[in-house]
């Protein structure tokens, strides 16, 4: 196995966490970095102990899915001792990933040119959303604002509606993949050149490629993309539709003439397919609201999963429209193991997101849920950057470490 | 020294086609691997028909897509299904590192390239396959398009409106996810490589990769039984003030989760009282009065345009954006600033605009790119250099059809 990088993770929210979540999952060292007055954000609730002693701060699932595998400490980095014990850990890592804005970088004194100073091989990745330079580089930008501007929001939605902000915020998984790469792309030059590199990742312009054909439709042919909805600019039939129960629906896409005559014998024919402008794609674009209707009136009285089948086993493309139960239910998903289950002190177990890339003959483990609240602050400070008992304790009671979050004694 | 050459040294057979593979393999040369394309002679892989096509005109050598898709790529244009094109493409893979393939399941085996041939000809071969639904499960063989990726992805399920279908997202990003997907583990796997000096193969499901950057469902539903049900222009039922709003020249999207933002938000939409209201003050309470905040929104945007509405928004700290259509996205000045889009020429003569490279070394100008190669552009000079093959060998092959 390869000597485990370290990670000092600086990052809130989904798409610094899941970067570096992917790091801890293949291997890495991954030490995430909480402040006294600064809990993350994706921890979702008050960071306040209920009455009966529990700690909702623990409890998110989304927090808890994209921070497995890591440690965590709770370091105050706007105290000057806490800085310098930020910087005796960036000293002993090899990489750090940072998704605060610039500004706020600027001010804790995180900073590439003076971070080299105590590690010349470090490997910097900051992600804001629009970049480290450019006159909108201080603008302020999440998952959906990111998806927005890279025009992948104005294409989504019904084709007589508003443009739809994506179910899951495409930006922020997106900016996380693209910080992965590019942190193992540093780690590669930072070798190569024998000396750190600093990576600046717009979360927009990484997601620009994610909506490649609708904006090479632009500077090729000068169009922008309308929105369709579950339709496509050419095939039909091509939709989303009803099937029997309660908000259960079957997404078929009919891509050839081969195609459509295979789904119609998984119908059986019935007397309105028998239509001669059917044939062609042309003709079945045209006539697209009727035979959405026929079809719509035949799926409700089918039940999804099977119908699915069905029309996989004839060679149409058709796939259920999974809810989180669904995927919980699927039976693919369930023969590959997708699901794992992890259990956390404050939660029991649950079920995750498996690994996605599987590596045959290293695979990637479970070695930890998510970090409570500063549960490893001994392990690092005391373990890794070797600080005495008399000196941790002092820390603590100065508020610069705790196992608690100290808002809102200090404010923001 | 550049970020360009980060990954030089690291050689690359890509037997890869349309976008989810070829993604994988751009990454990989872009930042400096070097990558040989591997395409059937004459017609070249079906990427190389996809739209958006130059002058709207379908065809060869037309597709603007495949210009993007495969900068900084060699081709070498080699038949796998005679005996004599397997040996040089098994030439190759001796010497490489990484192989990477988005084929059906079973298709290299059927080919006789499969995992054990790959592994005997080099054993300290990285191999990436990237496929629909995986090489083993029962949708297996299952087809997938852009539409069936996302239902089975769990992404559609969650968008729309209550009383009509869901909708899926716009686009094909389920392709792109899988490739960055397969780029990141082409990385990671040579990193363990040069430990272990052991062959290792990868696998990336399209549909495992989507649910995989999806958050806010299965482990949600799993925790408290919580179905997320369909909310319309807002973003998600439990975050109600992300919503997307009309304004005088089309929309905007309103990103202000927490309380001091819609604060800052109402203040510039001139609504005092509002402002210093405490229900708007508070995140639990703000959440039960969205349609109250979205009505006191909508008659101050109705007179404004999305981007006179952005600055003034960001210049408060508020995050609220345009909804940029792609013209407005080309043309937009922080992207122009940072050069995000650059010039490439293509293969079939004539340039384009494409996205540039998702990372840059920190006040570095964007990578240059070479440009994507005509089907064979190659074969000679790869197959010439890197396995010796003589002019005699290369017009022997040609003749049989095994190269081109």
């Amino acid at each position: 196995m390869t000597k485990p990088l370290r990670v000092v993770d600086l990052t809130n929210g989904w798409a610094g966490p899941l970067a570096t979540c992917l790091l801890a999952d293949f291997g890495a060292e991954v030490i995430k970095v909480e402040s006294p007055s600064h809990m993350d954000w994706w921890r979702g609730a008050a960071p306040e102990v209920t009455e009966d002693g529990g700690r909702p701060y623990e409890q998110s699932p989304t927090f808890n899915t994209v921070n497995r595998n890591k440690y965590g400490i709770a370091l105050e980095l706007t105290h000057p001792r806490g800085r310098e014990l930020f910087r005796d850990l960036v000293g002993i890592s090899d990489v750090l990933v940072a998704n605060y804005p610039p500004r706020s970088l600027r001010k804790l004194g995180i900073e590439f040119d003076t971070l080299k100073a105590v590690n010349p091989h470090l490997v910097m990745v900051t992600l804001p959303a629009f970049g480290n330079s450019g006159p909108e580089s201080e603008y302020l930008g999440f998952g959906t604002t990111t998806e927005a501007m890279a025009g992948i929001t104005g294409v989504s939605g019904y084709e007589d509606g508003p443009p739809q902000m994506l179910s899951n915020a495409i930006g922020d998984p997106v900016s996380a993949l693209n910080a992965c790469f590019a942190a193992l792309v540093g780690t590669f030059e930072q070798e190569r050149r024998g000396a750190g590199v600093s990576i600046d990742l717009s979360h927009v312009e990484g997601l620009l490629p994610f909506n490649a054909a609708a904006l090479l439709e632009y500077t090729m042919n000068g169009r922008s993309q309308q929105r369709l909805g579950n339709r496509h600019p050419t095939l039909a039939p091509h939709g989303c539709y009803p099937c029997q129960g309660e908000d259960e629906w079957l997404t078929i896409a009919v891509t050839s003439d081969e195609d459509w005559r295979n789904f119609c014998r998984v119908l059986e024919n019935p007397a309105w397919t028998q239509n001669a402008q059917f044939d062609t794609a042309q003709g079945r674009k045209a006539a697209e609201d009727e035979l959405d209707q026929y079809i719509g009136a035949w799926t409700q009285e089918q039940e999804a999963t099977t119908l699915m089948e069905c029309l996989q086993a004839a060679g149409v493309a058709a796939g259920v429209v999974l809810s989180g139960a669904g995927v919980l239910s699927d039976p693919h998903l369930a023969a590959r193991e997708f699901i794992l289950t992890i259990e956390k002190e404050e939660t029991g177990p649950h079920f995750y997101p498996g690994f996605v890339p599987q590596f045959s003959d290293t695979p990637s483990v479970v070695r930890r849920p998510a970090p409570s609240f500063g549960k490893h602050n001994e392990r690092i400070f005391g373990g890794l950057l070797g600080l005495s008992k008399e000196e941790m304790q002092r820390l603590s009671d100065e508020g610069i470490i705790s196992t608690e979050p100290l808002f809102p004694s200090l404010t923001r | 020294m550049s970020l360009e050459q980060a990954l030089s040294g690291i050689r690359v057979v890509d037997f890869t086609h349309c976008i989810a593979g070829p993604y994988c393999t751009k990454l990989l040369g872009d930042y400096g691997a070097e990558v040989i394309k591997i395409e059937p002679p004459t017609r070249g892989e079906g990427g190389r028909t996809l739209p958006p096509f130059f002058d709207d005109q379908p065809g060869q050598e037309q597709s603007g897509l495949f210009c993007f898709l495969n900068t900084s790529k060699q081709s070498v244009a080699i038949d796998l299904t005679c005996q004599s094109g397997r040996e040089a493409v098994l030439g190759l893979i001796e010497r490489a590192d990484v192989v990477v393939e988005n084929f059906r399941p079973g298709t290299l085996e059927r080919l006789g390239l499969g995992q054990e041939a790959l592994r005997a000809a080099n054993p300290r071969l990285v191999s990436v396959a990237i496929s629909n639904f995986g090489a083993a499960g029962p949708y297996r063989d299952y087809r997938m398009t852009d539409s069936v990726a996302f239902a089975l992805g769990s992404w559609t399920y969650p968008m729309g409106e209550l009383d009509r279908p869901p909708v899926q997202p716009g686009g094909a990003f389920g392709q792109y996810v899988a490739g960055l997907y397969a780029a990141i583990g082409s990385l990671q796997a040579v990193r363990n490589r040069n430990e272990t000096q052991a062959a290792q193969h990868v696998e990336v499901s399209i549909q495992e990769a989507l649910i995989a950057t999806s958050l806010y469902d299965f482990v949600a539903f799993s925790y408290s039984g919580f179905v997320r049900q369909r909310s319309g222009k807002q973003f998600h039922a439990a975050f109600p003030n992300l919503v997307t709003l009309p304004c005088a020249d089309g929309y905007v999207g309103v990103h202000a989760g927490l309380p001091h933002q819609i604060v800052a938000l109402l203040e510039l939409v001139e609504r005092p009282d509002l402002a210093n209201d405490s229900r708007f003050q508070n995140l639990p309470t703000l959440a039960l009065c969205a349609e109250e905040l979205h009505a006191a929104l909508i008659p101050w945007m109705r007179d404004r345009k999305k981007w006179d509405i952005y600055h003034a928004a960001q210049a408060r700290g508020i995050p609220l954006s345009p909804i940029p259509s792609a013209q407005e996205v080309v043309e937009w000045a922080q992207l122009k600033e940072r050069q995000a889009f650059i010039a490439v020429e293509c293969p079939g003569g004539g340039t384009v605009t494409i996205p540039g490279p998702p990372s840059r070394e920190s006040g570095a100008p964007i990578l240059r790119l070479r440009r994507a190669p005509c089907v064979g552009e190659h074969t000679a000079s790869v197959l010439g250099e890197k396995l010796g093959y003589s002019n005699t060998d290369l017009q022997r092959l040609r003749a049989a059809g095994a190269i081109n």
